[in-house]
């Protein structure tokens, strides 16, 4: 699996994920708060009636069966008013105790007591731990409400268990339903992708099919032009045109020549050793430092000394000349390297001074690519040099990246 | 020098034969196959310069007949200089990628010219890697394998690491995997600090 396929894949579980996290935790968190909501009803009518509870069947005359009554005697279904805390069951069916205590929550005195899960001495015992609370949920199932009547303090605990036991049920299901979700999707998204990815690999292969094809009609021409050109120079001397011809195919040259090592790379990645990258950098550098001083350009170095890599030797020199060469073209006053390791990774970054605005550029590294101060740069800008120096860190399992900020820009290299 | 120039693009015979007749004296051109094997019947040539997309018949098959003569052959070749190409066993003196400039095809001739007449042997320590017309046992060596040998050979770590050496790490490459089908106890490796070394391979 590509990296790209990794990615969209990964990508695409995590939206499912969220997705799924975020409305199944909507559901379960209104299905609570309406089951608090509920209890608070039933514990503010206890409140109303003094610590006891005394629901009667409708007041409306003619009772349950009055006309205009929603669903009248149709049976199950539209009575919403009998479900809930509104059941006239309620009365008989509601489980919960209320202790009263007189100024200064002295000793509670139990006044009812209508639940069988604890015992009466428990019952206090819980009422004398919520006497600090307003109201909300202990252990999990009881729902109280601590209140004052009649200058004296009470403390009503409702039994919940029953009714929040389907909203735990809900719970479980939303959990493991989400997670069978997810793992579905993967499953699903692992199926399809070679379908959704087929586009994108078969373009790919076309471009770079293209490219091959044209980089190769291009070297028989090129290597006839600088021949005629070597006969013109002996029969009519050298001179400015054949001059220029000479740069230009050797400047053509050039940009074939990277194109086929791309292609090499691509088909056989070189051998690799073990390579005093520390060394190699500076190396590099100290080898241009004269161009970099013929153009007023100061180099700082911040390089961590024995840094070694398991690399092609010969591809890694390739691209540290890629970048020190950039560095000569686009540096205005300053350019500057550091690098450094620390837990088995190397950070290399490569900086200079730049007219490019802010922003992210990793477009740089695509092929054919150039920025927009290329222009201005002296040289031959083919866009070729860092979609190599890319390929050559990716092969060798690392990243590239590259923005611009604050007038710096800033080229990075995690190996 | 009597060369033989076979390409099956004309405008890069007018020009090389020009070139290389005001070089080395002789040339003669061929423009496919057929045409190379007929004024190989008829003379003989010190280097031969063939396009590997020479039609008619096929450059692999004429390098062959070019080898049973020890007439040293330069192809020239398209996609580069890889490890596969120089791994082929066919019996190449030197693969000479396109786009090049004149000299460096004059210069590729003039080494080629009497390679197979040499007999090189080097020292690992605790054995030896020769090669004798163009040959380490039975794999054939290019020009450029010859050249990084002898430097990793010769290096003693004071004269640059050799990775200048064009073609450097396809050529250890292609000379590793052949050292070891010869069953030769050397290898050649890039040491921290000193560059392409021939080693012992044990």
């Amino acid at each position: 699996m590509s990296k790209a396929e990794k990615k969209f894949l990964w990508y695409a579980v995590l939206a499912v994920f969220v997705l799924l996290a975020v409305i199944l935790g909507v559901i379960n968190i209104v299905n609570f708060t309406m089951a608090a909501s509920d209890a608070d009803e039933l514990t503010q009518r206890i409140a109303d009636q003094h610590g006891t509870l005394n629901i009667r069947t409708f007041d409306r005359p003619g009772g349950m069966n009055a006309p205009g009554t929603p669903g009248g005697d149709t049976g199950w279904g539209g009575r919403s008013d009998i479900m809930g805390p509104d059941s006239p069951e309620m009365n008989n069916s509601l489980r919960f105790f209320t202790v009263a205590y007189s100024k200064g929550f002295e000793t509670g005195e139990l006044i009812e007591y209508r639940i069988s899960a604890i015992s009466e001495s428990e019952a206090l015992e819980m009422a004398d731990s919520l006497k600090e609370g307003k109201t909300g949920w202990v252990k999990g199932i009881y729902r109280y409400r601590v209140y004052s009547d009649e200058g004296r303090i009470f403390i009503t605990v409702v039994d919940q268990g029953r009714e929040l036991h389907p909203s735990y049920r809900i719970l479980i299901i939303s959990a493991i339903g989400g997670i069978a979700g997810v793992i579905l999707s993967y499953l699903f998204l692992n199926m399809v992708r070679n379908k959704v990815f087929a586009p994108l690999k078969d373009a790919d292969r076309k471009q770079k099919q293209f490219i091959s094809s044209a980089e190769e009609e291009f070297k028989m021409p090129l290597t006839v032009i600088s021949a005629q050109n070597e006969i013109l120079e002996k029969e009519y001397g050298v001179n400015e045109q054949t001059a220029s011809i000479r740069k230009q195919v050797a400047g053509m040259g050039r940009v074939i020549r990277k194109l086929s090592s791309l292609a090499i790379y691509e088909d056989n990645a070189g051998t690799k050793t073990e390579v005093d990258l520390s060394g190699l950098v500076n190396e590099r550098i100290e080898r241009k430092s004269r161009e970099f001083v013929e153009r007023g350009i100061s180099v700082g170095k911040q390089i961590e000394e024995n840094i070694s890599f398991n690399c092609d030797a010969d591809a890694m020199k390739k691209v540290f000349d890629e970048l020190v060469t950039n560095a000569i073209k686009y540096s205005v006053t300053h350019f500057n390297v550091r690098m450094s390791k620390a837990n088995e990774r190397i950070a290399v970054i490569f900086s200079n001074d730049t007219s490019l605005e802010d922003g992210i550029y990793d477009n740089a590294f695509d092929r054919f690519t150039t920025l927009k101060n290329a222009a201005a740069a002296e040289g031959h800008n083919d866009g070729l040099g860092l979609a190599y120096v890319r390929d050559i860190v990716r092969s060798h399992g690392g990243r590239c990246s590259a923005r611009a900020e604050k007038g710096e820009f800033i080229l990075t290299i995690a190996l | 020098m009597r060369i033989l120039l076979a390409s099956p693009d004309r405008d890069f015979l007018e020009a090389y034969e020009k070139l290389l007749c005001d070089e080395f004296g002789y040339v003669k051109t061929a423009f496919d196959g057929t045409a190379v094997l007929s004024l190989l019947k008829e003379q003989d040539f010190d280097v031969c310069v063939i396009d590997s997309k020479l039609p008619r018949v096929n450059y692999r098959t004429i390098v062959s007949r070019l080898d049973a003569k020890k007439i040293p052959s330069v192809i020239l070749v398209y996609k580069g200089m890889s490890p596969a190409l120089l791994c082929l066993k066919d019996p190449v003196t030197e693969y000479m990628p396109l786009p090049f400039p004149p000299g460096e095809l004059k210069s590729v001739i003039t080494r080629a010219d009497g390679s197979y007449g040499e007999t090189v042997s080097y020292d690992t320590g605790t054995g030896n890697i020769s090669y004798k017309n163009n040959r380490i046992g039975n794999s054939p060596v290019t020009l450029s394998e010859k050249q990084l040998l002898k430097f990793a050979a010769e290096n003693s770590g004071d004269g640059g690491d050799g990775t200048d050496i064009q073609y450097g790490m396809s050529c250890t490459e292609s000379l590793n995997r052949k050292f070891a089908e010869e069953g030769c106890q050397a290898k050649i490796k890039y040491i921290n600090g000193k560059g392409f070394m021939l080693v012992d391979s044990r």
